[in-house]
């Protein structure tokens, strides 16, 4: 995955806390999807910078983590994401 | 009729209850003669539901309102009835299979939980509710998922009933109260029918404690009960609505990931076996005193 792209959260998509988790309705399709503890970290940092060059910058200022392991982490992530049109890449 | 913290008069049908609340205000029910469509410049498809067609008729369409002061609906050869908000009117025009019965039914179990939602005055959610330990319980099921049969039980018991079917919710100071449906239950399966009337029926609104979502399980297993959180937890929630329009999505999503900040919600998994209601039963009663 590129890095250098941007990332759009659709206008369809709503996010709230519940809990410890995220809850993300797509409206539509009508699904909704939960992020776990380390997802909603993750979609703090997403939804803040629109990047993932950001995300990844300023997530290695934070956390104590391999730069390769987190770059993985957001692929994988930001792929999920994709899939199930909850964000747009570039 | 004492429904929705309402009394219901139905002025021209003598033979529908006359049991009132003093102090609250009405809704009356009251027929006319002249066609009712020729009011409305727009109308929607049919829709099936309870085995009849239904369409709305409106002035404006129901996702550009904010909220909407008149509006219809037909059910198809029985009556159809519209909403006049300023004089807290429902007016009703009798098609050939009208019955009063079927008009008591069409307004409690339909037609004013649309005027509650249309009007943003309360949110339905389509469950059973009841008292326990001063306390409105809520059970949240699939159809056919053991709502009515858990809450006969909990009838014969002596429990008192916010509703069978429906209950409102709407927010409060500190939270958010359930404002009890209509005095009917019914545990048996029959389209277009209330059941039979609650004599134990809570009259005033009581603050929300807990959902119960139930799970049948096959009849041999544990009788256990599950916290919910999260995406859990806004789907339980989310699940229970009663009207589920498209262009209320977002409000029902803002709702019920709002009101998961005030309650706890639990999954009870049902034996499906009711020689083991009991258990259940007391498994429920035993879980509201901890």
């Amino acid at each position: 995955m590129n890095l250098t792209e941007k990332i759009t959260i659709p206008s369809t998509v709503f996010v709230q806390k519940v809990d410890d988790e995220m809850v993300l309705l797509d409206m539509n399709s009508e699904n909704y999807f939960g992020l776990d503890t380390i997802g909603t970290v993750m979609w703090h940092y997403l939804s803040e910078t629109h990047s993932l060059a950001k995300m990844l910058s300023s997530m290695l200022e934070e956390y104590d983590v391999e730069e390769d392991v987190l770059r993985k982490d957001i692929t994988t992530f930001v792929q999920d994401l994709e899939k199930n049109a909850l964000i747009q890449i570039g | 009729m004492f429904a929705f913290n309402k009394n219901f008069i139905f002025e021209d049908e003598p033979t529908l209850s006359k049991t009132f609340q003093a102090q609250s205000s009405s809704i009356k029910i009251r027929e006319e003669t002249q066609s009712l469509k020729s009011n409305f410049t727009l109308k929607s498809d049919w829709v099936f539901m309870t085995g009849r067609a239904l369409r709305y008729f409106s002035n404006q369409p129901f996702n550009e309102y904010n909220t909407i002061d008149t509006w219809a609906l037909e059910i198809k050869n029985v009556l159809t009835l519209r909403w006049e908000e300023n004089t807290q009117t429902i007016y009703y025009i009798k098609n050939k299979k009208y019955t009063p019965q079927l008009l008591l039914f069409w307004v409690l179990h339909t037609f004013f939980p649309l005027v509650l939602t249309l009007g943003k005055i309360a949110h339905i959610f389509h469950v059973s509710a009841v008292n326990i330990e001063n306390q409105a319980v809520l059970f949240s099921a699939f159809s056919g998922g053991g709502k009515s049969t858990l809450t006969n039980y909990f009838i014969n018991k002596g429990h008192a009933v916010y509703g069978d079917d429906t209950v409102a919710i709407q927010k409060d100071i500190d939270g958010y109260k359930v404002i009890s449906s209509y005095p009917f239950h019914r545990p048996y399966r029959e389209a277009e029918v209330l059941g039979y009337e609650i004599k134990n029926f809570v009259t005033n609104p009581q603050k929300l404690s807990r959902i119960y979502r139930l799970v049948q399980v096959d009849e041999t297993e544990n009788i256990v009960i599950i916290s919910l959180s999260g995406v859990e937890k806004f789907e339980a929630l989310y699940q229970s609505d009663f009207v589920m329009f498209d262009n209320m999505k977002q409000e029902r999503y803002l709702f019920a990931t709002a009101i998961a900040q005030y309650i706890d919600v639990y999954k009870i998994c049902i034996p499906w076996d009711l020689t083991r209601l009991d258990e259940v039963y007391q498994a429920i009663i035993t879980h509201n005193r901890v």
